[in-house]
């Protein structure tokens, strides 16, 4: 991805995740445990440098990349990409004072690597609907300008805290980010929604 | 240390490691493919018209 594409699903994205996740922390957390947020430039390249990383061993590991480099990563590796990169540069810091933090803030970081691709995965589909000619579809998402999720079973993390928490256990238990199997995960998240709008304009698809 | 030197030296072993060197070599096969449009293109039409994203979801409280 060159870097002004990357630069743009930083502004429309990644950054504006980052803000809403910030934006979530009440003022008195922010000030007592001194969080901050780190939306710079610098931080942009920072970033594009560390999604390069992760992308290339991707490319290079599960891909065939074709005689001329025509096969190319998708959509919900690049977005997989992404979360793995934030996993390792995080835009939230705050102080650590010894004493236990409160959850809000010690999960800013991993809500950061879920959102992140989220919001990155939406332009991607607004972008596809546009491209099939599917105006309906393109304006339906682009006037609901979010995702549903599905309810989980009785009892259980609602889904998408169920997803943060997961990125958290693993990052802090030392496992590797499984980088194909995430992707797989955000590819059944766009399904699901291009399925309710689909349904909603009862459109026939495969 | 002793049953590690004597792990290697099991058939079960052999044969794992007969596998793994197989199916090495058949790593191509088994790479993933994709010709779909690249996303420098989806990118670009959003870009191109400056689309400003009103996108947010809400994770709510633990």
């Amino acid at each position: 991805m060159k870097i002004d594409t990357f630069k743009y699903i930083w502004k429309q994205g990644i950054a504006k995740s980052a803000q809403d996740v910030f934006d979530g922390i009440s003022p008195a957390l922010r000030e007592k445990y001194s969080v901050h947020i780190d939306v710079s430039d610098a931080m942009c390249i920072n970033l594009f440098h560390e999604y390069e990383n992760v992308r290339h061993s991707v490319r290079e590991k599960y891909f065939d990349t074709g005689k001329n480099g025509e096969n190319k990563i998708d959509g919900h590796k690049i977005c997989a990409c992404i979360t793995g990169a934030l996993l390792n540069v995080r835009m939230i810091t705050y102080s650590m004072s010894g004493e236990e933090l409160p959850v809000k803030v010690v999960y800013a970081n991993y809500e950061v690597a879920f959102l992140a691709a989220i919001y990155v995965m939406y332009l991607f589909l607004l972008s596809d609907f546009e491209h099939e000619g599917n105006m309906e579809c393109y304006n339906e998402l682009k006037s609901r300008a979010t995702f549903a999720f599905p309810k989980t079973n009785s009892g259980h993390d609602p889904y998408v805290q169920g997803r943060i928490k997961t990125l958290a256990l693993n990052d802090l238990c030392g496992n590797d980010f499984d980088v194909l199997t995430y992707a797989d995960m955000l590819f059944w998240i766009e399904r699901y929604n291009k399925e309710l709008i689909y349904r909603k304009f009862q459109i026939e698809h495969d | 240390m002793l049953s590690k030197v004597r792990e290697v030296f099991t058939k079960e072993y052999r044969e794992e490691t007969n596998y793994r060197e197989l199916a090495f070599q058949m790593l191509q096969n088994f790479r993933l493919k994709n010709t779909s449009e690249s996303v420098e293109d989806k990118i670009k039409r959003l870009s191109d018209k400056n689309f400003v994203s009103e996108f947010k979801v809400d994770v709510g409280e633990y």
